[in-house]
């Protein structure tokens, strides 16, 4: 008897060209080594409610309920890593694609941009163990809810969550539906090799410009993108979720800077204080082919509070975005170089 | 089939590659699958054209010094990481991993017309 130990987690991940249904040819999962992804945690449940029956029983016991819907969650946190090469895209890029809602823009030799768009591209994503003859599971129709970056440790983090229409585990493949097999007529096993690029950001250096004023003194920021994706749970004559459904996208700002005196942090203050809308690009990492620049536009921060837990007094901001007009999707960008 | 590194690190077919310019022997579907998979590495025809002399490859194997290189270098780079898009658009496009007129040559040398 062997365990699967958590350090041999491998993961992949592949665009949907349908939602719900892993990319396959013929019932054969197209899974490539070059889908593989590097990660601190990536985790997937699926979800299945029992329903007890309503009626009384005469006595005070209940009896055995019935499966009812189905459905998933997964969430995934990595270190950000750029490929390497300016106008590759990263590896994580299948999660940035879900998340802004398009695939990167690629510029050649020079950078790949991530524009907001309203659509919401789903996401099979794959865990695998190093121990083969465990289990292996599947997530597909996996939509990105929220994208979390965070700058100002040693390294820069993302996180991304959502829903999925449901968990697939390779060991019960034989007794699913076809609606679970989403296209598959076996799960497949891991790659032979994994392909993966790029070194972690160094989450403490870049350039961060606030109302067209570079500061260095942040001392941390993070930035959400929080999209209302849902995948619908009440679908007459289906245990499974329909397909997805979008509302409203918010982007949040906060940051953490030293307090000083400076004519432009005041001048930010006050603009914070009096409800003037900022630009602000978030820029980490030095290196080419690695470095990550979060632009936000009109962003409304709250009054500025002030800590004293620390010797030097800290100033927190935080605010959201907002497109430029009706039509600009232009609250959030990522460009990488 | 040759193909050269124009990253910064990654792990290819099992093999680390952490220099520019390093060289790694894949055949030429894993070579495909790797580019159009956003891995940086270019065919060495690819990556010769570029014009890389022994001594920048030594210079500028590792990112520090990559950071303040020399304004012919950066040129090279540039070009390189172009080519590397090319060539993924020609893949993706379904098109080979060489050239069209670098396939005819091939031909003609070998006779054909």
């Amino acid at each position: 008897m062997s365990y699967p130990e958590s350090r041999l987690q491998r993961n992949y991940v592949q665009v949907e060209s349908a939602c719900g249904t892993i990319p396959n040819s013929s019932g054969a999962a197209t899974l490539a080594g070059t889908d593989a992804f590097l990660c601190m945690n990536c985790d997937m449940k699926p979800g299945g409610v029992v329903n007890k029956r309503p009626d009384k029983t005469g006595s005070l016991s209940q009896i055995a309920g019935t499966p009812g819907r189905r459905s998933g969650t997964w969430s995934m946190r990595c270190s950000l890593a750029g490929s390497g090469s300016a106008g590759t895209a990263p590896d994580i890029d299948a999660f940035l694609q879900a998340a802004f809602g398009k695939a990167g823009s690629v510029s050649a030799g020079a950078s790949v941009t991530y524009a907001l768009e309203d659509a919401s591209p789903s996401l099979t994503i794959w865990d695998f163990n190093a121990l083969a003859a465990a289990d292996q599971q599947v997530a597909m129709a996996s939509i990105v809810a929220r994208a979390k970056f965070e700058i100002g440790g040693d390294f820069a983090y993302a996180d991304f969550s959502g829903e999925s229409k449901y968990v697939l585990r390779k060991d019960n493949f034989a007794n699913e539906d076809s609606t679970a097999k989403s296209g598959l007529t076996a799960f497949p096993s891991e790659p032979g090799t994994r392909t993966v690029a790029g070194a972690s950001v160094a989450g403490y250096k870049g350039t961060i410009t606030l109302d067209g004023q570079t500061y260095t003194t942040l001392r941390s920021g993070s930035l959400e993108l929080a999209v209302a994706r849902v995948l619908p749970k009440d679908v007459w004559n289906s245990d499974y979720p329909g397909a997805v459904s979008s509302g409203v996208r918010v982007v949040t700002v906060a940051l953490s800077l030293y307090d000083d005196d400076s004519a432009n942090l005041l001048a930010l203050k006050n603009k914070a204080t009096n409800n003037t809308a900022v630009d602000l690009s978030l820029v980490v990492g030095v290196v080419a082919g690695n470095i990550w620049a979060f632009n936000c536009k009109n962003v409304l921060f709250e009054k500025p509070g002030y800590e004293y837990g620390e010797s030097r007094r800290i100033m927190n901001l935080t605010g959201e975005a907002s497109a430029s007009s009706v039509s600009a999707k232009d609250e959030l960008s990522l460009v990488i170089t | 089939m040759i193909f050269r590194f124009i990253g910064i690190e990654g792990h290819v077919a099992d093999v680390k590659m952490e220099a520019f310019g390093q060289a790694v022997e894949l055949s030429e579907a894993d070579g495909a699958a790797a580019i159009s998979g956003n891995f940086p590495i270019l065919p060495d025809a690819e990556f010769q054209a570029c014009g890389f002399t022994p001594e920048e490859l030594t210079e500028y194997a590792y990112p520090g010094p990559r950071s303040e290189c020399s304004m012919v270098f950066a040129e090279k780079w540039k070009a390189a990481r172009v080519a590397l898009h090319e060539v993924r658009e020609r893949l993706n496009n379904g098109g080979h991993l060489a050239r069209t007129e670098v396939l005819t040559g091939t031909i003609t040398q070998l006779g054909g017309e």
